[in-house]
């Protein structure tokens, strides 16, 4: 071993020891902690794990043999950026909202079934990036025996290394080290994060540096580059977009890239997991695509550069010019440069890969499943496991990683395995979007599309490279299966326009979402998912999604809840929590707290830190006394409500009705009172009509008897007075026992057909006397259809008597007093008119009331028993006709009558 | 600038990049030329790409 390979190999594992240092510190400083946390441009870099040592050397071997073709790669997240934003930054709130910790724990809790879909998802996600992983492993390996053979030496006793062991066995180390510290898988590993920005940044200089470097120190500049490959034959290939790929393949893996750099695992952890505040994104936008601006700026120089000394040194792997050009130009010391780039793009990505694999294995596959089936007692202990079983699961992913690397791995080139893995990724990419954005997704769309694009990539994609590699089933390829040509699998269905990787990319996208699409409106959500869709949809409607949201319907006792939980956080943490949920929620008791609905979802929440959903889930089934809400309980509660609604509004209605009832009791009540102070005056009046005549018979009577000598004028004189006030007393009672008849209703109408020439003249003959005293003329005018009417003759003639004779009562001597009859429609009018001197609008209905007597006596002097009108209305009712004045004035007042005319068949 | 106008322009700005590095645009530097001694096809890819990260920081710079 000579000097400089104890310096590289010194210096390597130096820098590992940095890394360690910068996670260690990071982690127990707090001030450098909160700084990494509110960094973003700490955020940005550690997005740049996308650079891994695929892009750190393989770009340049891409380069070197298609010119620009690898760009797409890197296009495709810059223009992803605003899309990725809107993306990002929705799951990011769904994330925080539920403590997700995996790509799986996104998928699983957005859909029933969760446990099934979370193992399914791990399982792909495993077989698809694992390769990935390994490659990282081969780039070291290869670069690290690239750098100790500079000029042929012997590697001595580090051929005796297996360095891809002592490299998995580290980042091992690191790994369980720095993020398998605490059992909440959620926390932020500031410590990692920080280190792996470090290493994008390191990543970063090297690239630069040697690319500087070479174009500029080893070639005169970039521009002798392109100058000297202008002069060879292929310069079109490498200058232009090469003839392989078409345009359509250049947009293809732009739009594939742009997915990749959304969905990755490692992506996802850093991106989501790690992230710390929301506005990170935003300067991670221009922030992120500038560093692979940056990492590119040099590839395609690099990469013909390499060509050009490849004219003279064969043997040269393209893959490694950024390596091999500082090594044959004697520049160790760049090289180590280099070497130390590629090992930190290698180490980064592998620790944040095995990170979120790790978790996802752990906590969607290992303690839902050792839960689901384990003993009671697995539960009991699950809490100390927890901690163990992420360690176990991170040396699973690395084990896996290495066996994969021994044993498959020689068969690909870098290149190939990093397009593969993106294929793969993608095939979750139109699920990730669904659950987003689609309602109507499901648990079947889902594992229906992911599994029909899965199975196409296995196909055509999977299939042939191993083929390839193995020269097993030839004729597969080259036949299609069972000899069928559409199933050849690199041409599947006759169609040959793509690369291997596009063809791949096509089909599996296409049986993906179509047979997703298809799941969703066929299969509908279950009410987990639709409440579930409801969250993930319209998140940005809530500030937080927060216990209210969802409310399940469950009880489990306090002790139970409280035993969970001290198993993961301790008995003290547990109780601060508690009181701090009940002060939160205003909660004053235990007993309150038990029967809380967000009590059972914040634990959950709270469990879900350390074990993911899946598992939380699990576990607080495991104590639940009652199941959640299911559709009949729901509609139980919606019916439940809803005849409370209506029992209300009955109830509404019925005190609405009470309400009317009431003031018309009310009213009915007030004309009672009216009706009873109207008798009492009533009574008044009439003792006082009936005392001021029997006082006159009484006191003349007197006279009669006791006084002698009258003369016998005098006797007849008094007498006849007698006479007439009994006259008057007897009138009286009779109209009172008239009204009283009308009033009970005891008095019938004796209808008959009446001739109305005759009637009149009968009134006229009854009036007479009243008539030629005052000299009054009385004019009747009836239409001349009008001959005979139906009604009580009697009765009315009383009325016409009435009204007429209190017309002529009241009008001047030679006036004359007019009766009109006439006819309109089925209605016969009867209008009195007099020439006397009007009745005040005032009085106009109280006159009809028995006994009124006007205030203004000037106007209307009470003559005759004030009973008259009464009456008159009384008889005008039973006919159903209404009476009342229709106009009145100092020149006179007309009364109106309006009879319904009887016809012959109603009598 | 309203956040949601922020991001329409971002995604306008990604739509017009995606559009003039793709075909029928990217078809018209298609050549071997060169440019100040580079490669049309790269300098113009390099140039837009810049451009484009520019615009976006433009657009965000206020979040620095």
């Amino acid at each position: 071993m000579n000097s400089f390979q104890f310096l590289a190999v010194f210096i390597s594992i130096s820098y590992l020891i940095i890394l360690f240092l910068i996670a260690y510190f990071v982690e127990k400083k707090t001030s450098w902690k909160e700084y990494v946390k509110s960094s973003s441009t700490i955020y940005a870099l550690s997005l740049a794990i996308y650079c891994t040592a695929w892009t750190f050397y393989g770009s340049i071997g891409s380069a070197s043999k298609t010119g620009i073709s690898f760009l797409p790669i890197y296009l495709g997240p810059t223009i992803m950026m605003p899309f990725w934003f809107l993306i990002v930054k929705k799951i990011n709130r769904i994330a925080k909202a539920a403590n997700i910790t995996t790509f799986a724990d996104f998928l699983s809790i957005r859909y029933s079934n969760s446990t099934n879909l979370g193992m399914f998802i791990t399982v792909l996600m495993i077989v698809g990036i694992i390769p990935y992983i390994s490659l990282q492993i081969k780039a070291i390996s290869e670069s690290f025996y690239l750098l100790m053979q500079i000029n042929h030496q012997d590697l001595g006793f580090i051929s005796s290394l297996n360095l891809p062991v002592i490299v998995t066995v580290i980042m091992g180390i690191f790994i369980v080290i720095f993020a398998t510290q605490k059992m909440e898988s959620t926390e932020h590993h500031s410590g990692i994060v920080a280190s792996i920005a470090f290493e994008s940044l390191f990543k970063l200089l090297a690239f630069l540096i040697a690319g500087i470097v070479i174009c500029y120190f080893i070639f005169s500049s970039p521009t002798e580059i392109f100058q000297k490959i202008s002069l060879t034959k292929e310069t079109s290939r490498f200058l232009t977009m090469p003839t392989n790929l078409s345009y359509m393949e250049w947009a293809g893996f732009t739009i594939l890239s742009g997915i990749a750099v959304t969905i990755l695992p490692r992506q996802f952890q850093v991106a989501v997991i790690e992230n710390t505040k929301e506005t990170h994104l935003k300067s991670a936008m221009w922030k992120f695509p500038l560093y692979l601006f940056l990492i590119n700026l040099f590839v395609l120089p690099v990469a013909l550069g390499g060509n050009i000394f490849l004219a003279n040194f064969s043997g040269l792997n393209p893959d490694y010019y950024l390596l091999e050009i500082p090594l044959i130009n004697q520049m160790k010391y760049i090289g180590l440069l280099v070497f130390l780039g590629g090992f930190s793009a290698a180490t980064a990505m592998i620790a944040i890969e095995t990170v979120a694999l790790s978790n996802m294995l752990s906590n969607n596959f290992i303690i839902p499943l050792s839960l689901k089936f384990g003993e009671g007692k697995m539960r009991d202990t699950i809490a100390k496991r927890t901690l163990l079983l992420r360690r176990l699961s991170v040396i699973i992913i690395l084990l896996l990683t290495l066996i994969y690397f021994k044993s498959i791995s020689p068969l690909y080139s870098l290149v190939s395995i990093g397009l593969i893995s993106f294929v793969f990724i993608a095939q979750f990419f139109p699920a990730l979007l669904g659950s987003l954005y689609l309602k109507q997704s499901n648990y079947r769309a889902v594992f229906g599309g992911v599994f029909a694009g899965f199975c196409v990539w296995l196909y055509t994609l999977v299939l042939p490279s191993i083929i390839e590699g193995t020269n097993w089933g030839q004729e597969i390829l080259a036949q299609g299966l069972f000899g069928l040509a559409i199933f050849k699998p690199n041409a599947l269905f006759g169609l040959t326009v793509f690369s291997p990787v596009m063809h791949s990319f096509f089909w599996s996208m296409f049986f993906n979402v179509s047979v997703y699409i298809f799941l969703s409106y066929w299969y509908k959500p279950s009410n987990y998912e639709k409440q579930q869709a409801h969250i993930y949809v319209d998140v940005f409607k809530y500030s937080s999604v927060d216990e209210s949201q969802i409310v399940w319907k469950e009880f489990a006792a306090l002790s139970d809840l409280k035993s969970l939980m001290m198993k993961f956080m301790g008995e003290e943490k547990t109780n601060i929590t508690l009181k701090s949920f009940m002060k939160r929620f205003g909660i004053s008791n235990e007993d309150e707290m038990t029967s809380d609905p967000r009590l059972i979802p914040f634990v959950e929440r709270l469990l879900s830190k350390f074990v993911g959903t899946v598992s939380a889930r699990i576990l607080i089934e495991s104590v639940i006394k009652e199941k959640d809400i299911f559709i009949n309980e729901m509609m139980d509660i919606i019916q439940e409500s809803k005849e409370v609604i209506s029992l209300n509004r009955e109830l509404t209605k019925k005190s609405n009705e009470l309400e009317k009832a009431k003031s018309e009791l009310e009213h009915i009540n007030q004309q009672l009172r009216l009706h009873d102070q109207t008798k009492n005056e009533f009574l008044s009046t009439v003792s006082h009509e009936l005392k001021s005549p029997l006082t006159s018979i009484r006191s003349l009577s007197e006279i009669l008897t006791e006084s002698d000598g009258l003369s016998e004028q005098e006797v007849s004189n008094f007498s006849g007075i007698i006479n007439k006030e009994s006259a008057r007393i007897t009138r009286l009672i009779n109209q009172l026992l008239d009204l009283e008849k009308y009033d009970t209703g005891k008095e019938a109408l004796i209808l008959g057909v009446v001739n109305l020439t005759e009637f009149f003249e009968d009134i006229q003959d009854a009036l007479k006397a009243e008539l030629s005293d005052k000299e009054i003329e009385l004019k009747i005018q009836i239409d001349r259809k009008l001959n005979e009417l139906i009604f009580d003759r009697d009765k009315l003639m009383q009325v016409f008597i009435n009204l007429v004779g209190n017309s002529i009562k009241f009008s001047q001597n030679n006036t004359k007093v007019e009766i009109l009859l006439s006819k309109i429609g089925e209605t016969i009018n009867i209008e009195i008119k007099d020439l006397g001197h009007g009745i005040d609008p005032l009085y106009h209905d109280l006159i009809f009331d028995r006994f009124f007597q006007a205030k203004d006596q000037t106007i209307l002097k009470p003559k005759g028993s004030g009973l008259g009108l009464a009456i008159s209305k009384k008889i005008v009712e039973l006919h159903k006709g209404k009476i009342y004045v229709k106009a009145s004035s100092e020149k006179g007042t007309i009364f109106a009558i309006e009879l319904p005319q009887i016809k012959n068949d109603e009598r | 600038m309203t956040p949601l106008k922020r991001i329409t322009a971002a995604i306008a700005a990604a739509s017009l990049f995606f559009l003039l590095i793709n075909f029928p645009l990217v078809t018209i530097v298609n050549r071997v030329e060169f440019f100040l001694g580079f490669p049309i096809l790269y300098f113009y890819i390099f140039s837009i790409w810049f451009l484009f990260i520019f615009c976006i920081f433009l657009i965000y710079r206020r979040y620095e």
